[in-house]
């Protein structure tokens, strides 16, 4: 049991902050998921009740409905966590992003390496207000992206990440 | 034609030979298509060399055409290609940026004394300029120069003398390629097939084996071919390597250009203690890794353990890849790769980090702090129960990964912070873009 905590404290302290906090993303973004999940929750549990109707299954449309509830719950939990679970850090030289529940990732990309800078927002993402934030280097490897800020922050940090780009620019 | 007379400013064409090479190409295939196809293309009868030469004038005159309209002009530090009958492009590429130089040289230009000089540029596939078809010479001339303005120093300052350092044998380059992986893969598959034919008493079971013969040998034909009289030499502006049996190829990748570096060992070259050295260069970031792979990131493809240690003083200076401690991954590892969690290690010293890992194939891969692209901290499911984490240092495009699997999460953490400030150090100390200016041009 000991030996259990102290793996999960060290695996805490392996995406802490480093220094002040993590600063969170919009909680726009999970209004978002959880719209859509309740979307698709309600779709699927329709398409249980008519196919159930239809077939004259009550016990159809009983267990559908369940399952439906079931996953749709755990879904709805694990956005919240997911939610919960991003967030970058500004610091002098380089921009750190942590994400994932199950996989938990943190990547660090200094400032002079970066190439370009990505804001995009979809058509749903901009309805609630949201963009994402993605940095390329000149590795394909490099998987760095901020979901979910509010345009506003979406456009300081992208003016900010490439002036800082260009003050630090390294050649290769 | 274009001179190097006055190397501050050069404009000109490709030679004039280059719409031949080109079309030469196409009539080549024609004529071999011809006469694969001969039964079919009887009926046509004597009208068949007419075709044959009206087809071989339409490809003569569009080679020609392009070769028209296209030019090159080096001048304000750049080099700008314009090409293009109908559409226009034009490309430019600033000669600072320049990652490495090729002169390549395919059978048909080798005929008639031409080769192409290919530039490589930060960003892959799209970064890429050619200038096809100059004279030999010519080239090589050219390539000089460019390197040297790349490098910061005088345009006219001649060709930097180099030092041969390794020279592949023949028979380690065929030995190589009898047995690396693939091919071994290869042969296994034949003689499975071979032998349920005999087992079977059925001889047409040992058809199953074809395209595994024909995969086998065009595969190790392909490396046989492209690495042939490998050669690598050491010159004030990088390492020159030249390669090539059919289509010569020479390369020159300046020094500090490498981002990451592997010596690999495939399982049964350790008979013969041999090694290979890959190396991701940024610019020979094919869109077709496989292209990128054989042409361009091999820095010797077989060699003694010696050799490659002498290869790797070049492709990273000042650092004794010996003497760099790696650390084994934890024990508990083997709960997550019981197979390969005892050949982990990692481990780094002032100027780069290090990984190892591999029982069939070895692979021990190196990159300097200051070529870091990014580093990312990962842990999944089955590692947070153990409380382990992988850290990969991301690298630009090539056949290097440097991942270090299954860290202790806590270590894992601290690598991921020093390797970020190391990364900052380095490029803080790593100067202007012309290497030649941080160093004098001596020896």
């Amino acid at each position: 049991m000991k030996a259990e905590a102290r793996t999960v404290t060290a695996m805490e302290q392996a995406f802490a902050p480093p220094g002040e906090e993590w600063a969170g993303v919009s909680v726009q973004l999970r209004t978002m998921r959880r719209a859509i999940l309740g979307a698709v929750v309600a779709v699927a549990a329709a398409a249980f009740v008519i196919v159930g109707i239809a077939c004259e299954l009550v016990l159809l449309v009983v267990a559908g409905l369940a399952a439906v509830a079931l996953t749709g719950l755990a879904a709805f939990r694990a956005i919240g966590r997911n939610f919960g679970s991003w967030g970058y850090c500004e610091r002098a030289e380089d921009l750190l992003v942590t994400r994932g529940v199950l996989f938990r990732r943190l990547v660090v990309v200094p400032y002079g390496r970066m190439q370009l800078v990505d804001v995009t927002a979809g058509p749903i993402e901009r309805k609630f207000g949201i963009a994402t934030v993605r940095l390329h280097t000149a590795a394909a490897g490099t998987d760095a992206h901020i979901r979910g800020l509010s345009p506003g922050e979406a456009a300081r940090l992208r003016d900010r990440l490439t002036a800082l780009g260009e003050a630090r620019s390294a050649g290769l | 034609m274009s001179t190097l007379g006055d190397p501050l400013f050069h404009e000109g064409r490709p030679h004039p030979a280059t719409s031949v090479v080109k079309a030469g190409r196409y009539i080549v295939s024609l004529l071999g298509l011809a006469a694969v196809n001969f039964r079919d293309t009887q009926h046509v009868g004597r009208w068949l060399p007419l075709v044959l030469a009206g087809f071989a004038a339409v490809f003569l005159a569009t080679a020609y055409m392009s070769w028209l309209f296209t030019s090159y002009r080096i001048a304000d530090g750049e080099v700008r290609v314009d090409t293009g009958v109908v559409f226009k492009r034009s490309r430019r590429v600033r000669i600072d940026r320049l990652q490495a130089i090729d002169v390549v040289q395919p059978l048909f230009a080798r005929a008639l004394g031409l080769a192409e000089l290919k530039l490589d540029m930060a960003g892959g596939e799209e970064g890429r300029v050619a200038l096809a078809y100059l004279k030999v010479d010519e080239a090589q001339a050219l390539r000089a120069s460019l390197l040297a303005r790349a490098a910061g120093l005088d345009h006219r300052t001649p060709e930097a003398p180099e030092r041969p350092l390794v020279r592949c044998s023949g028979s380690s380059i065929v030995g190589g390629a009898l047995l690396s992986t693939p091919a071994i893969i290869g042969f296994v598959w034949i003689g499975f097939f071979m032998v349920s034919a005999v087992l079977a008493g059925v001889p047409g079971v040992a058809a199953g084996a074809l395209p595994g013969v024909v995969s086998t040998f065009a595969a190790v034909w392909q490396t046989i071919q492209i690495h042939a009289g490998f050669t690598v030499a050491d010159s004030p502006d990088g390492l020159r390597l030249r390669h090539g049996l059919l289509e010569t190829r020479s390369q020159t990748v300046p020094p500090g250009r490498v981002q990451a570096v592997r010596i690999v060992q495939p399982f049964l070259w350790r008979v013969f203690g041999w090694v290979r050295v890959d190396a991701n260069l940024a610019g020979y970031a094919g869109r077709r890794a496989n292209e990128g792979r054989q042409h361009n990131s091999v820095l010797l493809p077989v060699g003694s353990r010696a050799q490659a240690l002498a290869v790797l003083s070049r492709a990273l200076p000042g650092v004794d890849v010996d003497a760099i401690e790696l650390h084994r991954a934890p024990a508990r590892a083997k709960w997550r790769s019981p197979f390969r969690w005892f050949t982990f290690r990692a481990g780094s010293n002032e100027t780069v980090f290090a990984v190892r890992s591999g029982i069939l194939t070895r692979t021990y891969a190196l990159m300097r702090h200051e070529k870091i692209q990014s580093v990312r901290l990962s842990v999944g499911p089955w590692q947070r129960v153990l409380g382990l984490a992988t850290v990969q240092l991301h690298s630009t495009h090539g056949p290097v990964d440097v991942v270090a699997p299954d860290r202790d999460v806590a270590e894992a953490r601290r690598i991921l912070d020093v390797e970020a400030a190391l990364a900052r150090l380095g490029r803080a100390d790593s100067g202007p873009e012309r290497w030649m200016l941080t160093v004098p041009p001596t020896s």
